[in-house]
């Protein structure tokens, strides 16, 4: 297991190093640069010039790489133009509201998704099974803005019950604990739901799809005709074997949170990874593009990493087999 | 299965029971009101800071010498008094003198001197610190390098008096001196090259009638009363807070649900949907001063660009103020304005805005919609119908591609109505559209035939940098148009400190334009604002949404 995670550690870095070198790469060949949000009739050109050769922007790409990849190296990501404070000072403090709010989303997919899944199988043929399976294909390929401001509708603004925007109340800074961690899951509800619910979706359907074909594997019948019973069956041979697509679809999906994120968090001004991607590419502000597609990628590949690792845990034959 | 219906019937309890928390976690609302903004401000250090955001924070922390208020009655601007008691004019207009009040002190106790503001101006004038604000010092005395000189221009008298000296008499000096003022017992300490990232940029000390409570990135910034400021006075209000909202829709939705007090740039859809209802949100168009207007290149680009500025020929469409005329009577500006803005706007004639009252030529009537007109004038400028059904002279067919930036809607409506009324008149436009940085550095290079900017005019009537023939001081003469009479009015009107005499020439240059056309004004358009009816004071003024928030209260 040490092994797998060290061998994946090591090939991630290459990984990590190409893409933020492809991503260095595009956002250069955009037109315009950081200065561009200093040009307007109160700003001498003179200052933006200043200010270019400052930051290094007047130097050729290939310099201005080798400097920034020199700086990765010693952990330093640069420095934000429109936050006028380090990358990584940025991202520590938007990281940690994407994690809530993806580690959220997470729960609400598995509880959710596994939940429907059974109920499907549980009432196979009847309505409930074609309201997952049609149902789920359909919320699976809504587009999350869509599906945002019809909840925001719903939720907010006819109903009021759910704080529409932000992650804490004004104010919130004086509540007691309590109160505090109810305001914030308040503000959760909404777009964890939007973030949460494709995976739902794709969870309920894979796992309704893999139980129903596991129910009709040999080894099931098998242990019917030994008397073992229903119960038994069901918990501890059929779901076990279906369950383990849906670790690997939680794996994968972590990358498609932070993918949705940059929607959702812009609708709900939630203050994380995705709102802050936005802000820096419609800025210009390169350092802090590249800082958060860096942790996105190693999100992505992190995600990954766990699913490998889970999917080894509970599959005895990929355990074997090796990877 | 049992365990995960039950997590599953838990959850959803434990969610419709926090929903009905809601009434209890909801703040107090007493004192407080809650503007929704797009964006995050970038810092709080006036010599940095470019977005609106962080300039209105800014103007409610950190004091300044005056203090501008516009008079909408007769269209001037006046200055009171704020950090100075009063001031005096002498040296031929050239110097003022300020008497500083002895009792303004800073947030941490320590008492504003004049040494404040000689070191927050070092601080603007100081190319190595490469301040944004630099070119308010444009008229203050030089020193051999041409930059501004601080220990010549600006003279500490005493503890509460300072003199600035400037190289001439201009109306916009108490403009220029009206800067937000720094602590210099902070600013001092701080080495230079670490201004830009100081912690002090974030956590402000100032002396106004509010302060920074609290900033949290991206959500909200949370300003308080400051009890000590004598500036002009704490503000009635406890809080301010300014709630970062990105997306317009959630932002339009919050404050019709009341969940925020104000907010502005509201559409015209919205205004007259919210207008037309029993809302408690009152709509109020702020005072025109954003005008849209089409650019045609005066000078020809090419010759321009490949003699690197050297080279000035007509440009081969545009370059005749008859064809720019017929250009105008052939585009229907009125439709265009009641279609894309209803009430919030009217047509613009001339470079002047209506606010400004006592310069405004009432007389002067915007060209009419007249296509037929339009064409007879360009075919008097040699232009024929060709085989193409498109005009033609000796040398060019009249055939140009409009430039608007990307995503911005209202342009690119404008852009489509006026292309189909141009080919009325037998001429071909095609539309492109470009990335908004991109957009605006073509135009500072003058690389484009035409275009349409949307632009915000300044409260002080100074415009040589955007009607001046001196290309290298007028940044924003995009048409690169050049008129020597409009160069002496605008010499005149920068020393004449009385608006009865510099209305005159205001209205002559205003003819000027008439008749030369270096561009079709399009309209002026209104800010519209949307307040909460609980929220009392001036909400709306031309300067900006929160100009005296310090008044504001609710009830």
């Amino acid at each position: 297991m040490i092994r797998l995670i060290l061998g994946r550690i090591v090939s991630s870095i290459p990984l990590i190093a190409g893409l933020i070198t492809i991503v260095f790469i595009i956002v250069r060949l955009l037109p315009g640069d950081p200065m561009t949000i200093y040009i307007s009739p109160a700003v001498p050109p003179a200052v933006a010039e200043q200010l270019r050769a400052e930051f290094g922007f007047d130097r050729s790409i290939i310099h201005q790489y080798g400097q920034w990849m020199w700086g990765v190296m010693r952990g330093e990501l640069g420095f934000s133009f429109t936050h006028q404070k380090d990358v990584a000072r940025v991202i520590a403090s938007a990281f940690p509201n994407t994690l809530i709010l993806a580690a959220v989303a997470i729960l609400f997919q598995i509880i959710i998704g596994i939940s429907l899944g059974l109920l499907a199988v549980r009432f196979h043929t009847s309505f409930i099974d074609k309201f997952v399976s049609v149902g789920g294909l359909i919320v699976y390929t809504l587009p999350s803005f869509w599906v945002a401001i019809l909840l925001l509708y719903i939720f907010s603004y006819s109903l009021g019950i759910l704080p529409s925007s932000q992650m804490h109340s004004i104010g919130a800074d004086e509540f007691g604990k309590m109160e505090y961690l109810l305001d914030l899951l308040k503000h959760l509800i909404l777009p964890a739901t939007v973030l949460g619910l494709p995976g739902a979706a794709a969870i309920a359907r894979y796992l309704r799809t893999n139980l129903l074909d596991v129910l009709n594997e040999q080894f099931i019948l098998t242990a019917r005709s030994m008397g073992l019973s229903e119960r038994k069956i069901f918990l501890s041979y059929a779901l076990s074997n279906a369950l383990i697509p849906t670790i690997t679809i939680t794996g994968t999906t972590i990358g498609i949170l932070l993918a949705g994120a940059v929607v959702t968090e812009t609708i709900f001004s939630w203050p994380g990874m995705g709102r802050l991607t936005v802000s820096a590419i419609f800025a210009r502000d390169y350092p802090l593009i590249i800082g958060c597609t860096l942790v996105a990628g190693t999100v992505v590949i992190v995600g990954n990493l766990l699913a490998d690792i889970m999917y080894r845990i509970v599959d005895p034959r990929i355990r074997t087999g090796g990877l | 299965m049992k365990f995960l219906y039950r997590l599953l019937i838990i959850s959803v309890t434990i969610i419709f029971a926090m929903s009905g928390c809601s009434e209890r976690t909801e703040p107090d609302r007493q004192d407080v009101v809650i503007i929704g903004i797009p964006g995050d401000a970038d810092t709080f250090n006036p010599i940095f800071a470019t977005g609106v955001t962080a300039s209105q924070i800014i103007d409610l922390i950190y004091p300044s010498l005056v203090h501008s208020d516009f008079d909408l009655d007769d269209g001037t601007i006046s200055y009171q008094p704020s950090l100075s008691k009063s001031w005096e004019h002498h040296n031929d207009n050239k110097s003022i003198t300020f008497d500083l009040r002895t009792d303004a002190v800073w947030e941490d106790g320590t008492t504003i001197t004049a040494q404040d503001v000689y070191t927050t101006y070092g601080l603007y004038g100081n190319p190595e610190v490469g301040s944004v604000r630099q070119d308010a010092l444009e008229n203050f005395l030089k020193n051999e390098a041409g930059t501004p000189d601080i220990e010549q221009s600006i003279e500490v008298v005493n503890d509460s008096t300072i003199t600035f000296h400037f190289e001439s008499a201009y109306t916009g000096q108490l403009f220029d001196v009206g800067l937000p003022i720094l602590p210099a017992h902070i600013f001092e300490t701080i080495p230079k090259e670490d201004l830009r990232t100081h912690s002090i940029n974030r956590q402000p000390v100032g002396a106004g009638p509010f302060k920074l409570h609290s900033w949290t990135p991206q959500q909200s910034i949370i300003l308080e009363s400051n009890e000590s400021s004598v500036l002009p006075q704490p503000a009635k209000l406890s809080r301010l807070i300014f709630q970062i909202i990105p997306d317009y829709q959630s932002r339009i939705s919050q404050l019709e649900s009341g969940e925020i007090d104000m907010m502005d740039d509201i559409s015209v859809e919205d205004a007259e949907r919210i207008e037309g209802r029993d809302s408690p949100v009152q709509i109020t168009p702020m005072p025109e001063r954003r005008y849209y207007f089409i650019g045609w290149n005066n000078i020809h680009t090419r010759a321009f660009a490949e003699s690197e500025g050297q080279t000035i020929q007509p440009h081969p469409l545009f370059g005749n103020p008859d064809v720019r005329k017929a250009l105008t009577l052939a585009i229907n500006r009125e439709e265009m304005t009641n279609a894309f803005f209803g009430d919030y706007a009217r047509v613009a004639g001339g470079p002047i805005p209506p606010v400004f009252r006592w310069a405004y030529d009432e007389t002067l009537e915007p060209h009419p919609y007249d296509p037929q007109r339009a064409s007879e004038l360009l075919e008097n400028a040699g232009w024929q119908v060709d085989d193409t059904g498109v005009l033609h002279n000796e040398n060019n067919r009249f055939s140009f591609t409009m430039m608007i930036p990307s995503g911005d809607h209202i342009r690119s409506m404008m852009a489509s109505t006026i292309q189909q009324q141009l080919s009325e008149i037998n001429i071909e436009m095609n539309i492109e559209q470009v990335e908004g940085a991109v957009f605006l550095q073509n135009l500072m290079q003058k690389s484009y035939d035409a275009w349409i900017v949307g632009f915000m005019f300044p409260l002080e009537l100074q415009i040589e940098n955007l009607w001046g023939s001196d290309f290298n001081t007028a940044h924003f003469n995009f048409v690169s148009f050049r008129n020597e009479r409009v160069d002496e009015i605008l010499a005149r009107t920068r020393v004449l400190f009385d608006p009865e005499e510099a209305a005159p020439l205001w209205m002559e240059f205003q003819r000027i334009f008439h008749q030369e056309q270096p561009v079709t004004f399009l309209c002026w358009v209104s800010n519209i604002v949307g307040v909460h009816e609980r929220v009392k004071g001036k909400t709306v003024d031309i300067h900006g949404l929160t100009h005296r928030a310090w008044e504001w209260y609710t009830e």
